[in-house]
């Protein structure tokens, strides 16, 4: 079995987009915020970083799903954070 | 409903269709047929303005999916124009005023869904190349199908061997919709295994059946071969189509307000 702690920032929060985005387009948009809205590597996210980058994640998550379930996920990947 | 049984939903309907279908007498078929595809429509007008409400008045999905049902609405006030007493030619032009822009809801509503992944601000998988490529043999794809159906509706209509001015808009809604299709597949692809995977999936398989709606009902314009089997095959892809729209709405409107964590 896979520690949870041992997973990055950047893998905690592809997995609570994976629901909605499945595990590849997870990934990618995770990687791709991070560098559009924090100029920055996925990588190198921090759990500091975790509130700005479910900023950046706002946009795309209400255009697939709407604003109410947008707001849900980016609360469950706050909470995943204990945030 | 689970995932699952929204996707079974279209392909148990149009089985059931093809069973009534094959035991009425033949002439009846027709009228079956008929019958069958106005209650499908009337499924897809639920099932797409279910997604449309899923989502607020002024998000980008509640406009693609809102403008399905408007689709749907029009062509189903296509197919009622025919019960309405009034001359030939008064009935021919409402119907051709209400499947143009039945068609014209269509291909917005088709180009509107086929954007949402761009508009997300997320690229589709695959390299620039291979995109392309899909995309260009979607529209070659669509040429080829809608093309000589089109053909043929101008010429008759032309030559006053049958009145098409309502075909003709069908044809043309078909041949700028249908090359979509490869956006949507495309979106159908980056999302697999999530819950959105569902809408975009049906909605792909909707468009799939569209195109087998195309060839069956054009093949018998074209070459010899019995017509009265792929009049049934194609009513019977039509059915199918619209239902899998449906499905699709249906799906949409779960993967955004569901709160269970099942994505079956």
């Amino acid at each position: 079995m896979t520690d949870p702690s041992a997973a990055t920032v950047a893998e905690r929060i592809a997995a609570q987009l994976a629901r909605y985005l499945g595990p590849h387009t997870a990934r990618v948009a995770v990687k791709t915020f991070a560098m559009r809205g924090l100029s920055r590597g996925a990588e190198t996210l921090t759990v500091a970083d975790v509130p700005a980058m479910t900023q950046a994640l706002r946009p795309m998550l209400r255009t697939l799903v709407g604003k109410q379930r947008a707001e849900i996920v980016m609360q469950q990947i706050l909470r995943e954070f204990g945030l | 409903m689970s995932y699952r049984a929204i996707a079974a939903f279209p392909v148990v309907f149009t089985v059931v269709v093809a069973a009534i279908v094959a035991v009425v007498a033949p002439e009846s078929r027709v009228e079956a047929l008929q019958i069958a595809v106005d209650v499908a429509k009337v499924v897809a007008v639920v099932g797409t303005a279910r997604a449309a409400l899923a989502f607020e008045a002024d998000e980008y999905l509640r406009r693609g999916w809102g403008l399905f049902a408007i689709c749907y609405v029009l062509l189903l006030a296509r197919d009622a124009a025919l019960l309405v007493p009034a001359p030939p030619v008064v009935i021919e032009v409402t119907r051709a005023v209400f499947v143009t822009l039945g068609n014209v809801c269509l291909v917005v509503a088709v180009w509107t869904l086929a954007r949402a992944w761009t508009v997300a601000g997320l690229e589709f998988p695959g390299t620039r190349g291979v995109r392309f490529a899909i995309v260009a043999s979607a529209i070659v794809v669509a040429l080829a199908l809608a093309g000589p159906e089109l053909f043929l509706d101008v010429r008759d209509t032309i030559t006053g061997t049958r009145a098409g001015y309502a075909s003709i808009g069908s044809d043309l809604g078909d041949m700028l919709a249908l090359p979509l299709v490869a956006p949507v597949a495309l979106t159908a692809l980056a999302v697999r295994g999530g819950t959105l995977r569902w809408p975009w999936t049906l909605l792909t398989s909707s468009f799939a059946a569209w195109l087998a709606y195309d060839t069956f009902a054009t093949l018998p314009e074209l070459f010899e071969v019995p017509r009265a089997l792929f009049h049934t095959l194609a009513e019977e892809s039509h059915v199918l189509a619209i239902a899998l729209a449906s499905a699709a709405g249906l799906a949409q409107r779960r993967a955004v307000t569901d709160d269970t964590p099942s994505t079956r």
